[in-house]
């Protein structure tokens, strides 16, 4: 007989820090710990400029487990954006009103999520940016607080 | 064993406890709380905006995507279109809005009237039947409450039922620029969804 493990979720939030200057494009990544997976519930960010526009930068993400790109844009023929990226003013909320993910996404453990931060768009000042992954911890109710043995997997009684 | 059998232990029969299936671990499957994003027992108003938990619970397994829509339209009445073909199953949820020329007082898409196309529903119209003012049908960040230090953030629309929009599906938007000053309007709207 197979015993069921419960999963807990515990808050948990990764944040990125990044300076990008006045018309660049650089690429960060954010480590997923080892212990859990990281149940993603909400998107977060602010921003230092002074355009006159929220969040005045692009922002493109790729989960390295998977591979994919969560954001697909192809730019019209003349404009200079970078492909699969978006406006942050249309990806992020803030904390009072966040933009939410209807369907919660795991990113698995121990995997680095890419994040790519384009401030060409607004080329006239560089730019400040945090961006908040808010979220939960899933780890298993008989493992928890042993370190890294929250995956989640099946365990024999 | 099915979900609701029982078993029999001396004379009695005893109901197996009932499982919540979103609370369990098999294999690698991953568990959903039954309130979803949400996670909270109180009623909140945004909540009757979303998808309830029938709903959510279809989308169970799949990874969010979404798909922008970009133009840089500089006359008044200016058109643009965008076209994607949906590749894989997906399920729209929700859009956002952000034009350059909204205003800081304006809501987002104030600038904008637009009008979305998705093949195969309705002799290919879907979600509007002519174009509409862009602050009428999608959310986004509301500028001028930022800028009077509110900061309301994000207010999305979302659908209060996902539209399931199945693979190899074109889904066009047309835009026309409703800003009168001749400043370039970059305009983007965000498709918010969830796919496989």
């Amino acid at each position: 007989m197979t015993k069921k493990s419960q999963v807990l979720r515990r808050p948990r939030t990764y944040v990125l820090n990044a300076v990008v200057a006045a018309g660049v494009v650089s690429q960060f990544p954010l480590q997923i710990d080892q212990g859990s997976d990281f149940e993603w519930v909400k998107r977060i960010a602010s921003s230092s400029d002074n355009t006159g526009a929220v969040l005045g930068f692009r922002v493109g993400i790729q989960d390295s487990a998977s591979g994919r790109q969560l954001i697909i844009c192809n730019p019209p023929p003349g404009v200079t954006i970078r492909p699969d990226t978006c406006f942050a003013a249309n990806y992020f909320g803030s904390a009072k009103a966040p933009m939410l993910l209807v369907q919660p996404y795991v990113f698995k453990r121990g995997t680095t999520v890419w994040i790519t931060i384009d401030n060409s768009f607004f080329t006239n000042t560089g730019v400040t940016v945090e961006i908040v992954f808010d979220g939960f911890d899933l780890v298993q109710q008989d493992t928890q607080g042993r370190g890294a043995a929250g995956q989640l997997v099946s365990m024999a009684a | 064993m099915g979900r609701y059998s029982a078993r029999i232990v001396g004379e009695k029969m005893q109901q197996a406890p009932q499982r919540n299936i979103w609370d369990e671990v098999s294999g690698i499957s991953l568990p959903r709380h039954w309130m979803g994003a949400w996670l909270s027992y109180r009623k909140l108003a945004s909540l009757q905006q979303l998808p309830n938990s029938d709903y959510r619970a279809q989308l169970a397994g799949l990874y969010p995507l979404e798909y922008a829509f970009f133009y840089s339209l500089t006359k008044t009445n200016a058109t643009g279109d965008q076209r994607v073909t949906v590749m894989q199953d997906w399920f729209l949820l929700g859009a956002t809005i952000f034009a350059t020329q909204d205003g800081a007082s304006a809501l987002p898409g104030s600038s904008v009237k637009a009008q979305i196309y998705v093949g195969r529903y309705q002799q290919g119209v879907a979600l509007t039947d002519r174009p509409t003012v862009g602050s009428d049908q999608f959310g986004g960040i509301d500028r001028s409450a930022v800028l009077t230090a509110t900061k309301d953030g994000m207010l999305a629309r979302y659908l209060r039922v996902p539209l399931w929009i199945p693979p190899n599906t074109p889904v066009l938007i047309r835009v026309q620029n409703q800003d009168t000053s001749n400043n370039t309007n970059s305009i983007e709207i965000t498709l918010q969804g969830c796919g496989r």
